[in-house]
């Protein structure tokens, strides 16, 4: 297919993927954040892990957060049932990195991420962040259980967060940001 | 699983972000009281649409170019007519009856006007049917954020030519006498050409088959440099002949047949000839008008009065340029087919002032 690109100066539109296991509120904490009314694919759920919720993302989610005149950050939920997992890599390409978000209520959210992390990992070259959702009552024992689980590197962040409050969701994603920060700083020294 | 929506929720650029960033392949598809708009993408890219699938849009762009004889024009609307899934354009190329690169720029330019069109729609709804194929697929695909800043850009501009020209309504007549030596190019000679002081502004449009924002603007422009009048009040010509009028009583001739202008009744688009075969515009040929034998009627001005707002610019709600960054993502779409599986690394066009800006934006939320 020939193209005919005719370049002009555009804004720029950033993408972060939100990722993690089944129920453990990607959808949630984008709807949270997002100005714009996220536009989720979610389906009623028929099989057994109907008990844990009704509707689940089938596709992705999608929202936005305008920064400046010129700049719009998007987010990306990725589907948490791993049938949907083709969608992953469609989802982060040209991603500037990623949260993996993982309920810290349910051990074996915990166990499903290992396999989200790993496949990620693989997919892609990006900082990421660990979201601990519903982490009340968590301690830093528990913390270095999820560290310990998903093998992560001392400078990956692990934030605690509550996905339905703006201010904790503010603070996974600014973390994430940061960590892109640090990423970029110690590539331009390796280079140097 | 759907795509549908309403365009108050979520706004076209956005769609095209999503659909671009998935880089999805079918037809969008929007449609608002009495009007129905579509536009197909290929892998995440931009390759056809129709601001109103009722119109043959790009195919008026294909006559009006004035490149596509009557014979190969009338056997791609018999196959057109034959077969749903090839459109005018793409049975002209299949026939090689016009130039590939022209046909190429045409749909390049059909495309962004669309978008644009879309684009001031204030409401609406949308679907997305996926693998929708575009009949007129000619091997052209533009990327999302390319056309819709180039159709931002001509929204922000569209203001200065609507208040010129303010309705599609709006009838423009020639000015008989410019305020200077008229210097024209060949497209502005041949929009001249269809100005008979009946015709309205998106009659002409629809003739010239260029898109709203071409031709309006460069009537606006015409009518800036005094060449095209709007329909306001008497026209040079009316002038002429009023003043004229004034000598009967001193002349002893016998009145002639009321000022009948030679000027086509106005058609519609469809009815009328290709913009090649109109009569050129008299622009300095007003020499011997005829005298009526009465005082023109000033209400009967040849002009209707009726501003008629164009639709409103659309002002999104977010005013953010869409997908720049996109492009790397669709644009990857080619590597990535002829890669397969490339490890995603961190976008080069990322960097430290774009981030702080970000951690900035998200700290102010």
């Amino acid at each position: 297919m020939t193209t005919r690109n005719r370049r002009r100066t555009a804004g720029t539109a950033v993408k972060i993927v939100v990722t993690g296991p089944f129920a453990a509120g990607k959808t949630t904490l984008i709807r949270t954040i997002s100005e714009i009314t996220v536009l989720s694919t979610e389906k009623g759920i028929t099989d057994e892990t109907k008990s844990r919720k009704n509707d689940t993302t089938v596709a992705m989610d999608f929202g936005r957060i305008t920064i400046d005149r010129d700049l719009v950050l998007y987010l990306f939920g990725t589907p948490g049932q791993d049938r949907f997992d083709f969608m992953w890599e469609i989802l982060g390409e040209g991603m500037l990195g990623y949260v993996l978000l993982v309920d810290a209520s349910r051990e074996d959210s915990l166990q499903e991420a290992v396999g989200i992390l790993q496949a990620f990992r693989k997919m892609a070259h990006v900082p990421f962040v660990v979201g601990l959702n519903r982490a009340e009552g968590l301690d830093d024992g528990d913390e270095a259980k999820v560290r310990a689980a998903l093998d992560l590197e001392p400078h990956v962040p692990v934030v605690p967060c509550d996905a339905t409050d703006r201010e904790s969701v503010k603070a996974v994603l600014l973390a994430l940001l940061y960590a892109v920060v640090d990423s970029l700083d110690s590539a331009t020294a390796a280079q140097a | 699983m759907k795509l549908e929506g309403s365009l108050d929720a979520f706004s076209l650029p956005d769609i095209f972000a999503l659909l671009s960033m998935t880089k999805k392949t079918g037809g969008l598809h929007l449609r608002r009281e009495g009007a129905h708009g579509v536009v197909w993408l290929t892998t995440g890219a931009l390759t056809g649409g129709a601001s109103d699938v009722n119109r043959q849009a790009l195919a008026r762009r294909l006559i009006g170019s004035g490149q596509l004889s009557d014979e190969a024009l009338q056997a791609a609307i018999d196959q057109a007519s034959n077969d749903d899934s090839v459109g005018v354009a793409r049975s002209v190329q299949q026939a090689g009856a016009l130039d590939e690169g022209v046909l190429h720029d045409m749909v390049s330019e059909h495309i962004v006007d669309t978008v644009f069109d879309l684009l001031r729609w204030p409401d609406g709804e949308f679907s997305f049917s996926v693998d929708e194929g575009n009949p007129d697929d000619v091997g052209v695909s533009r990327q999302v954020d390319e056309v819709v800043t180039e159709a931002r850009r001509r929204l922000e501009s569209w203001g200065n030519v609507a208040a010129t020209i303010p309705s599609p309504q709006t009838v423009l007549s020639l000015a008989a006498t410019p305020p200077e030596d008229p210097q024209l190019s060949r497209d502005e000679w041949a929009l001249l050409a269809l100005i008979d002081g009946q015709r309205t502004v998106g009659e002409v449009v629809g003739l010239c088959g260029r898109g709203d924002y071409n031709v309006v603007s460069a009537l606006a422009d015409l009518v800036t440099r005094g060449l095209l009048r709007t329909g306001d009040g008497e026209d040079g010509v009316q002038a002429l002949v009023r003043r004229h009028s004034l000598l009967a009583r001193l002349e002893c001739v016998a009145p002639a047949a009321p000022a009948e202008v030679a000027e086509p009744v106005a058609t519609s688009p469809a009815e009328e000839p290709e913009p090649a075969e109109e009569p050129v515009a008299p622009v300095t040929s007003i020499s011997a008008p005829r005298v009526p034998s009465q005082p023109v009627d000033r209400e009967e001005a040849v002009t209707p009065k009726r501003p008629e707002p164009f639709l409103p610019k659309r002002q999104p709600e977010h005013p953010e340029p869409i997908p720049a960054a996109l492009a790397a993502t669709a644009g990857g779409a080619a590597a990535a087919a002829a890669a397969p599986s490339p490890l995603i690394e961190r976008d080069p066009s990322v960097n430290k002032s774009l981030l702080l800006r970000l951690i900035a934006g998200v700290r102010g939320l």
